[in-house]
């Protein structure tokens, strides 16, 4: 049931997103050719007009591919489950975690999606045969340089990197579906409450990672362990233990949001 | 339905001498059952104290005024909302997976998104609802010219509805909660679609039917609930209110709610 309310979420929201992310790379193409041929330097006057539009065109569609992204996230979470069409959604025979979780997990992979496009339409702009590979070669000679100085922690701690980026991103997200939820609770105002819950929610992991912060720095200058090089095995354990304790400390809210928006829909709808 | 002498005919597996259906082979846990069920909003006591308890086999009419509980009610029996206190089951379970599985359910609202074909949507209801029939649905769409490429946003919303509720005729269900269904379609259609709901669901099931259309539906009603103010006010079969009473249904509600 999971794989086919997700093939439907999909649908629902790649015919949004797809056109957009088509748009943004045809402007970066655009960009390319007037840049490529130097037409760009050329074109004075009148003539760079098209030129200019374009650039324009490109900077309003990579803005547009984040607010859509964003708004699609939330309206299909709004719209979808608590609006009229949670009529269906609602009483389909599954659980409400499993509408939940096929509404996060497209809504994550479209982030992601969102940004190897924005990347991907500045390497088009930004293609130069001999840049790339020299780029590459500087990557593969860091990478290999960071092996031999710490060895096989370097790998372990991009790892540890891109996890923190992963839950991260499924913290915010949660975050705005238990914000929503809350809005729910209230039978008026409901999308000025979500908002106002969103205020509260920000505010309570904001206060608690600042106290959490202020904790650290006092046991870190008690034990003097960031104040070492990275060359020392101890550090390297410091390293990883603070990114293992922020994947941890993020991974406590996604959960805690995941379960309040879940209870909110469980047993809280109160469909207008 | 409702009151105690029909819980124990239920009960005791002998044929309800009531009334005149006859289903043999069912078992004895009613379709629906509600316990002392109480829903209270923020502002407003919704539903005080609900029993009832409606058999398999059955065409029901929930009939009650405006605000009188009846989508409550038929919400709670979705898993819509949840009880204040008291309980509701559907054949024998608490609202949940299982039941949304043989509940088929159409709400008062339009619940279909504008962008999907009403094909899309017959592919949808197959993927999620083992006991839909696409057959059937096509076969509806047909009979009332309804073209399944089209989009639903095209479509004036009475026509909507008439695809939400061949979609949800067109399910195997052992229990169909219609809130309102005929309200926005044309005399014509609702004819139809009366025809179709009495045709096309199997002896066992049952379905209720809130409206306050009552005069176009009273000939398919083999039960009627009054419901007022959240209360149950009457449980009676439809040959009962004729034969004791001498008035059609439509009468006596008129009757009752007399403002």
């Amino acid at each position: 049931m999971l794989g086919k309310l997700m093939k439907y979420e999909l649908k629902a929201t790649a015919r949004t997103l797809i056109p957009l992310y088509i748009a943004l790379l045809t402007f970066a193409i655009i960009n390319k050719i007037f840049i490529g041929t130097g037409l760009a330097n050329k074109l004075d006057g009148f003539g760079s007009i098209p030129f200019i539009l374009s650039i324009f065109g490109y900077g309003c569609t990579m803005a547009a591919v984040f607010i859509v992204t964003f708004f699609v996230i939330i309206q299909r979470f709004y719209k979808n489950l608590l609006g009229d069409e949670g009529y269906l959604m609602n009483t389909l025979p599954v659980t409400t975690i499993t509408n939940l979780t096929s509404k996060l997990s497209i809504a994550t992979f479209w982030n992601i999606i969102s940004g190897f496009v924005a990347i991907l339409s500045i390497l088009i702009m930004a293609f130069n045969p001999d840049a790339f590979s020299s780029f590459f070669q500087d990557l593969f000679k860091g990478l290999s340089e960071g092996y031999s100085e710490v060895g096989i922690q370097i790998y372990l701690i991009i790892i540890e990197v891109i996890l923190i980026v992963l839950i991260y991103l499924l913290k915010s997200l949660t975050m705005i579906y238990a914000s929503i939820s809350i809005g729910h609770l209230f039978s008026k105002h409901r999308i000025l409450s979500a908002f106002g819950a969103f205020m509260g929610l920000s505010f309570i992991t904001g206060a608690i990672s600042t106290g959490i912060a202020i904790a650290i720095s006092f046991m870190g200058k008690n034990q003097n362990l960031f104040h070492q090089h990275l060359d020392t095995s101890s550090s390297m354990l410091a390293v990883h233990t603070f990114l293992i304790c922020v994947i941890l400390y993020n991974l406590v809210f996604f959960t805690a949001y995941f379960m309040i928006t879940n209870y909110i829909l469980k047993n809280k709808l109160n469909l207008e | 339905m409702n009151n105690d002498e029909n819980k124990l005919l239920s009960d005791s597996a002998e044929n309800d001498s009531t009334s005149n259906y006859t289903n043999s082979n069912v078992d004895n846990i009613p379709i629906l059952e509600c316990k002392n069920l109480f829903k209270t909003f923020a502002n407003a006591e919704a539903l005080k104290g609900i029993d009832l308890t409606i058999k398999r086999g059955r065409i029901v009419g929930l009939l009650g005024p405006n605000g009188s509980g009846k989508s409550t009610l038929i919400k709670l029996a979705n898993g819509l909302l949840t009880p204040s206190s008291g309980e509701i089951l559907i054949a024998g379970n608490k609202p949940g997976i299982e039941t949304k599985k043989i509940v088929s359910y159409l709400p008062e609202r339009t619940y279909l998104n504008d962008w999907m074909k009403v094909s899309d949507i017959i592919n949808f209801f197959n993927d999620f609802y083992d006991n839909f029939n696409p057959k059937r649905a096509y076969e509806m769409l047909q009979k009332l010219n309804i073209n399944p490429d089209d989009k639903l946003k095209t479509m004036s919303k009475g026509t909507k509805e008439k695809v939400q509720l061949i979609l949800v005729m067109s399910r195997d269900a052992d229990l169909y909660l219609l809130d309102e269904p005929i309200a926005g379609v044309d005399p014509a259609a609702r004819d139809y679609i009366l025809n179709t709901i009495i045709t096309n669901y199997n002896e066992n099931a049952t379905i209720i039917i809130s409206t306050h259309l009552i005069s176009d539906i009273e000939r398919i009603l083999d039960d009627v609930v009054f419901i007022s103010y959240g209360k149950i006010f009457l449980t009676k079969s439809v040959d009962e209110i004729r034969e004791t009473e001498g008035k059609s249904v439509d009468t006596l509600f008129r009757e009752v709610f007399k403002c």
